[in-house]
């Protein structure tokens, strides 16, 4: 009896544990690490400990059951963080309203997405799941951390991030419902009203809220409840967006609520209005380079990171591609060309920028003692176009590493399904439209993707 | 004075970009001086670069300047080829969403008569913001349908497409898949194999009616009718093995059964896209085929293949032995030609492999390396100046020459950036 | 299959005589003549574990009465020799949609405005409706899944978000009030949306949906009972039936029956549970052992489907040497990982039930004559018979609340069970008489010729390679050419045909399906209004080509033929 007891005693925690989210230990050893806020350490060490960076310096101890990885000749840089993407999730346009503030991606997580490993193998560790931008108020979005490994989307989740909402301007939200459905919005002016009314019916519903008739309030309504929690400032805005004129238009109306958490996403006319955005105090995440895919992207520019950047405004380099999520450190380095960037600019746009934009600057973004051990380590210099990720740390466990990195890397296998698919097109060079925020919504309408 | 002409030519370029007024080429005698030139049959020259009338005339440490020369001193910095992009539609599509400025896919599956060339806007904004990231020479190619249309080489300076036109033209095709076009596709696999076999049919009588429409033309008679069929007529070129085909392939299988096609039908074949080529690497150098292969900055096409398939690829190609270019495949974004390269440089086909991919490489398999493709004395004076690596980022073009024309670096994404770094008025009036 | 757009002559059927379907046969003309009816000297398996041999099993006025080796025969019982014979406790379908007709297509014209919208029928959300109102007793799935051994069947209305409230049936009766059991024993639900032409469309739209109508129906529930105690001055309770179909649910009277096919929707079944609590089944489990650790904890069952991928193919071994060249490297590990991916479907089973969460069947999405093959694969993969056995009776039973009624063969309990030849998993095992609430259902036990090398007759797996794979019929009636597919499967011990039709969008299961030198038969039925009429193919197969006729009963014989398209 008293036998069973222990065994059952032994299982238990390891039973919670399996849930948990694996914390490494170890000490990365004489590489040159970019820090991005505290500037270049030649030949430094860092050590992380329990999943987070214990300390940075020269000589460091390992203890003795801490993997070492030697980083000779090497670049140690903070992993790389995406803010707006669409991985690790199955759904991304619910486009069927122009206001869907209730739903949320991370209801959908799928951490069996290889394009999370494809990510890991760029150096990027943490990425912002987007709901699409078919709905001027779109879902909310998930940030996610790149635990390639865990088959529990639980994992997936970057605990006690704060919450965002995607928010979507111009020929998306238009196409979809003006054109699509027959209802407003069909133009810029319509897409205003969307974000007033939205906004005055959630301070009617708060208001109603409040003011309880014998415990009876007004029933239970989660798009009023998200709506409420975006007046409140408790989530922050991330609106698709590439026009000066409606990227003014939105301003105008946060003022008019009192809500000023923002992130303009895309941004392609940023440039026109950096000023502007830098006195509101919004933030901006761009495309390194892509435009001239549809009208309201013709009048850009690849300089836009750089007028931004110096113009005052926090900027990041995005993805929001599967594709282009596995080179970031690329797309920063094309600032450097447009721009003249310098280094620590350069890969702050890729690191501690949009870490600031979705609010997790205090645990990721850069290489500081006390932040997340999330690593990326290069051959060379990062922002060369010759560097090859060799090692993607997240939480001090290596999720990455070139040396051992057999070619099928899957978690999932539909034992079903054809060996010899082919999932996406062969040779075709982009997201199918250019534009990976309007997944599911010119596809079919259910969107089942096979894993 | 050489050193007067130059500060004076450094004067209109920055008036000209202060009044944001298009600079003109200009064309006629240069000397590029103290240059390293990168040539491919001499190696690193140091030294001087003459063009003149549209051609380079001479490369070397001692080169005698005629006094009319413009003199561009390029102290520390390297000459390299331009650079050739062997697949895009830059020229034929504008804006990709709006399908009124898109020229490259007309109606139907059998179009191989349009002509690209005719559609090429020769003032498409896209082409200058191009050419200032050093790609001087470019395939347009029609797309969509089984055969597109006829391909065309244009170097990216010039108002009329006869200008631009660059020597080659080559039938293009769309070879049948059975593959899943991606995602959204949602056919079942016997659908999808059904319509390859429909399409490998549909084929065979194209190739069936060539070999009837050759032999009613060569055997034509006074007073015999031959019926007006543009497509067949297009295609006759090739059929006859007169003129290249360029054929888009990606599956394995369908790279295997366009082997076997070509040989079958003794077409003198160029294969492009080329995703799969990895996998039948050696199947590929046997039957001597070239490959334009890229977007080398693409998505693995299979969940279970390895992440650096796409980057490894035109490496993989190479070592096996095939003759290997790489195309962006792009249309705005050609610009990112040699970030294509530079990844395939890393990732297996070395720096050197890498730039004769995008310049040497490309000429040769349109036979064309008489004339462009790598720094030599009679060839067209397509070359650009920068101050590092070609393909790294942080590298600066600071000089760019096509087919002799000295040509202003600017582009909508530099007069933007002029205009707005630092607004007026800016916030407050 | 409707006949109305499907294969045959719908003129000759409606313009010669409908009646004739109408009339009864002899055999449905007399009634039963005794309220009694006893199986003699069988074994008596009365639940997992518990064997008897040489007993008696009596059942009266439906209810078992006596079971056991001295169970006393009344003189007036039916009595079936049950030398030989096993006898075990009718099956039990956890969830399934036997008796529930299609959705009808009229539906999917009903479509809103804007998607945004949507009415809840249109978008998919109609807890409301009880499968009980919509049960067809004629629906040849009562009887397809009966002769399986199944005489009772969670039941449950077909949709999309919400589909219904599911009912308790026996597989017996002319009319859904002879079948009902309970009108009202689950909730159905599944993450699936509507499509892009309703809200919600997706997965997330649904998932938020389902969690807002829970909260909202918790709120109008403790309004309702605030309103009954004082109504003075009180707002009055909205009405809303979708929400009045959660409160069961709230008051834990019966679980969520919510179909989650793989780990990920299974995952996100347990999160909407974790935040809202309420008592849940999973349902159509096909790949969930991954997480079976978080099921467990969440204190919920599993309802496993029958329904496996394809098995292994088991190559010989001189194939193996003449190809072993040809095939690479990546095919081979990829083959190998897809069948280490088919195993794990075959052992889920067992591992539930070591990690000792409740699991038992479903019906739905599972072809039924694939069922006790699949089951014998489960049983290769570790599992026991008891365990089986207890997954198909106790344990849904338990699940349903009606352990009281059936799921053993204790004295009191229904007469439902199933008889056959030899133990339920053994090879050659074959269903003699299946009877539910002591009616008897009479199957006849097919003798297998005996394999002998080189005998002609039975057909090979070699011989049988001419026959699987997909077909393109076609069928020469007076008034038209009809075209259609046939697929056909299995292994020489069990040949499963389906046949389809562009027009119709469904698949029916080919009945008696014989293959031996290179002739095969199969027969299959078609709904007409009520009725049913069966369609009988006798062909021979050469190469690629099946040729010969189509039987309709009386009305005549057409050319039928096929041409292969594709290998299995």
């Amino acid at each position: 009896m008293k036998k069973y007891i222990i065994i059952i005693s032994l299982l238990i925690p390891i039973a919670l544990f399996s849930q948990q989210i694996e914390k490494g230990s170890m000490l990365i050893k004489n590489g040159t690490i970019l820090t991005v806020t505290k500037g270049t350490i030649d030949k430094g060490d860092i050590l992380i400990k329990d999943g987070k960076i214990h300390k940075i310096g020269r000589d460091l101890k390992a203890t003795s059951d801490m993997e070492i990885i030697d980083a000779s000749g090497m670049f140690v840089m903070p992993g790389i963080i995406d803010a707006h993407s669409h991985l690790g999730i199955d759904a991304v346009n619910e486009a069927t309203s122009p206001v869907t503030a209730e739903v949320f991606v991370g209801d959908a997580l799928n951490p069996f997405d290889i394009g999370i490993y494809r990510a890991l193998a760029g150096g990027c560790t943490t990425s912002h799941a987007m709901h699409g931008s078919a709905n001027a108020i779109g879902g909310q979005c998930e940030t996610i951390k790149h635990r390639w490994g865990t088959e529990d989307p639980e994992v997936l989740r970057m605990k006690d991030a704060p919450r965002t909402i995607k928010f979507a301007l111009g020929e998306n939200p238009m196409r979809v419902h003006g054109e699509g459905s027959g209802i407003q919005p069909a133009t810029r002016m319509g897409i205003e009203q969307v974000f007033r009314k939205a906004f005055s019916e959630a301070k009617q519903y708060k208001a109603e809220k409040a003011a309880m008739i014998n415990g009876v309030g007004p029933l239970y309504n989660e798009r009023m409840e998200v709506l409420s929690d975006i007046l409140d400032g408790k989530i922050i805005i991330h609106c698709h967006s590439y026009r000066a004129d409606e990227i003014v238009m939105l301003m105008n109306v946060l003022k008019d609520f009192g809500v000023n958490k923002i992130c303009f996403q895309h941004v392609n006319e940023g440039f026109k209005i950096a000023p502007e955005l830098a006195e509101f105090g919004a933030s901006a995440s761009v495309f390194a380079d892509w435009w001239a895919y549809k009208f309201e992207v013709y009048y850009s520019t690849a300089y836009n990171a750089a007028i931004l950047q110096r113009n005052g405004v926090i900027t990041s380099i995005n993805s929001d591609s599967r594709e282009l999520i596995r080179h970031l450190y690329h797309e920063a380095a094309k600032s450097q060309k447009y721009g003249g960037l310098s280094d620590d600019e350069a890969l702050a746009l890729i690191t501690l920028n949009p870490a600031k934009q979705l609010g997790i600057d205090n645990r990721v973004g850069s290489i500081e003692e006390g932040k997340d051990g999330d690593i990326a380590i290069f051959n060379v210099h990062p922002l060369s176009v010759y560097a090859i990720p060799q090692y993607t740390i997240v939480d001090g466990v290596v999720r990455f590493n070139i040396n051992e990195d057999p070619d099928d890397m899957r978690l999932y296998v539909d034992p079903n399904e054809d060996i010899q698919t082919y999932h996406y097109e062969a040779g075709h060079g982009h997201d199918h439209d250019h534009d990976g925020c309007m997944q599911d919504v010119f596809e079919t309408g259910l969107f089942e993707e096979k894993h | 004075m050489k050193n007067l002409i130059y500060i004076l030519l450094l004067l209109c370029v920055s008036i000209s970009l202060n009044a944001q007024q298009i600079g003109k080429s200009t064309y006629g005698a240069f000397a590029l001086t103290n240059a390293k030139i990168v040539t491919f049959n001499n190696g690193v020259v140091e030294g001087t670069l003459m063009i003149n009338d549209g051609r380079i005339t001479s490369v070397g440490a001692d080169i005698n300047i005629p006094s009319d020369a413009t003199v561009i001193d390029c102290e520390g910095k390297f000459i390299y080829p331009g650079m050739i992009d062997a697949g895009t539609t830059l020229g034929l599509n504008e804006i990709g969403a709006v399908s009124l400025t898109q020229d490259a896919n007309e109606i139907g599956d059998l179009t191989p008569h349009m002509e690209a060339l005719t559609a090429v806007n020769p003032n498409s904004v896209l082409i200058p913001v191009t050419r200032v990231n050093g790609v001087t020479t470019v395939l347009t190619n029609p797309t969509g349908g089984r055969f597109p249309g006829r391909a065309a080489l244009i170097n990216l300076h010039g108002y009329t497409p006869q200008q631009m036109y660059a020597g080659f033209k080559g039938q293009t095709m769309n070879f049948p898949s059975s593959g899943r076009r991606g995602r959204w596709d949602r056919r079942s696999d016997e659908d999808r194999k059904k319509q390859e076999e429909k399409n490998l049919k549909s084929l065979k009588t194209v190739w069936d009616q060539l070999q009837l429409y050759q032999q009613v033309k060569n055997n034509l008679e006074s007073g015999d009718r031959l019926n007006y069929n543009p497509e067949l007529e297009a295609l006759l070129p090739v059929y006859e093995g007169k003129e290249k085909l360029i054929i888009n392939v990606n599956k394995k299988a369908d790279i295997l059964s366009a082997i076997k096609w070509v040989q079958d039908h003794k077409v003198d074949a160029i294969f492009a896209g080329v995703a799969d080529g990895w996998r039948v690497a050696d199947e590929l150098a046997e039957a001597n085929i070239p490959v334009i292969t890229g977007p080398v900055l693409n998505y693995p096409s299979k969940n279970s293949d390895k992440y650096d398939r796409p980057y490894a690829n035109a490496g993989l190609m190479h070592k096996a032995g095939v003759k290997v270019a790489i195309r962006t495949n792009e249309t705005e974004n050609v610009r990112n030609l040699p970030f294509n390269a530079g990844f395939a440089a890393a990732y297996g086909l070395g720096k050197e492999q890498a730039l004769k991919a995008v310049t040497i490489v490309p000429a040769e398999i349109f036979g064309m390396d008489k004339e462009i493709g790598s720094i030599e004395v009679g060839k067209q004076a397509n070359i650009f100046v920068c101050d590092g690596d070609p393909f790294e980022t942080k590298t600066t073009i600071t000089h760019l020459f096509i087919n002799g024309w000295n040509v202003p670096m600017e582009s909508r994404h530099t007069y933007l950036y002029d205009e707005f770094l630092d607004r007026s008025p800016g916030l407050k009036n | 299959m409707k006949l109305s757009k499907h294969i045959l002559i719908l003129s000759l059927l409606v313009l010669s005589s409908l009646s004739m379907l109408h009339s009864q046969t002899i055999e449905e003309t007399i009634r039963p003549v005794t309220n009694a009816i006893a199986i003699e000297n069988a074994t008596i398996i009365s639940k997992p574990g518990m064997s008897t041999n040489n007993a008696n099993i009596v059942i009266k006025n439906g209810i078992i009465k006596s079971v056991g080796a001295n169970a006393r025969i009344p003189k007036n019982a039916k009595k079936l020799k049950g030398d030989s014979l096993y006898v075990y406790p009718g099956f039990i379908d956890a969830l399934g949609h036997i008796a529930i007709p299609k959705a009808k297509e009229e539906e999917n014209k009903d479509r809103p405005k804007s998607p945004g919208m949507a009415t809840h029928k249109q978008a998919g959300i109609t807890p409301e409706l009880k499968a009980s109102t919509i049960i067809n007793a004629n629906d040849k799935t009562v009887a397809e899944w009966r002769k399986m051994g199944f005489t009772s069947a969670h039941t449950v209305p077909k949709g999309k978000m919400l589909p219904g409230t599911g009912a308790l049936i026996l597989l017996k009766g002319s009319t859904a009030e002879e079948m009902l059991v309970s009108d009202a024993s689950s909730l159905y639900a599944q993450l699936q949306g509507s499509g892009r032409g309703a809200a919600p469309a997706t997965v997330i739209g649904v998932i938020y949906k389902y969690k807002e109508l829970y909260r909202q129906a918790t709120q109008a529930k403790n309004h309702e009972s605030m309103f009954s105690r004082n109504s003075v001055g009180a707002k009055r309770p909205v009405y809303d039936k979708a929400l009045k179909a959660f409160y069961p649910v709230i008051d834990r009277k019966y679980p969520v029956y919510f179909k989650a096919n793989k780990s990920l929707d299974i995952h996100r079944v347990l999160q909407m549970q974790k935040e809202l609590g309420f008592p849940l089944v999973l349902t159509g489990v096909k790949d969930g052992a991954a997480v079976s650790s978080k099921i467990k904890s969440a204190n919920a069952s599993v309802l496993l489907s029958t329904d496996l991928p394809k098995a292994v193919e088991e190559k010989k071994e001189d194939d193996k040497k003449e190809k072993e060249e040809e095939i690479s490297e990546e095919t081979k590990a990829m083959t190998a990982r897809k069948n280490e991916a088919i195993k794990n479907a075959e052992s889920q089973f067992l591992q539930f039930n070591q990690q000792g969460i409740k699991t038992a069947f479903t019906s739905a999405d599972a072809k039924s004559k694939e069922f006790f093959g699949n089951l014998k694969r489960m049983k290769d993969a570790g599992a026991t018979d008891d365990m089986i056995l207890a997954a198909l009776t106790t344990t849904p039973a338990e699940l349903l609340g009606v352990s009281n009624l059936m799921g053993s063969l204790d004295n009191g309990k229904m007469g439902n069970l199933v008889v056959l030849n030899k133990p339920m998993l053994e090879k050659g095992a074959q269903i003699k008489y299946v009877i539910i609430e002591g009616e008897l259902f009479e199957y006849e036990i097919k003798q297998k010729k005996a394999k002998k090398k080189g005998d002609g007759e039975e057909v090979s797996s070699e011989a049988l390679k001419v026959l699987l794979g997909d077909w393109e019929y076609t069928i020469d009636t007076p008034d038209q050419v009809r075209k259609g597919g046939l697929n056909f499967s299995g292994s020489p011990d069990e040949i499963i045909g389906v046949i389809s039709s562009d027009d119709m969008g469904g698949d029916t299961e080919l009945e008696n399906v014989s293959f031996s030198n290179n002739e095969i038969s199969f027969n299959f039925d078609i709904e007409m209004g009520p009725n049913t009429a069966t369609l009988e193919v006798e062909a021979t197969v050469d190469g690629e080509d099946m040729t010969g006729n189509m039987t309709v009963g009386e009305f005549g014989t057409f050319p039928f033929s096929a041409t292969k398209v594709s290998p299995e």
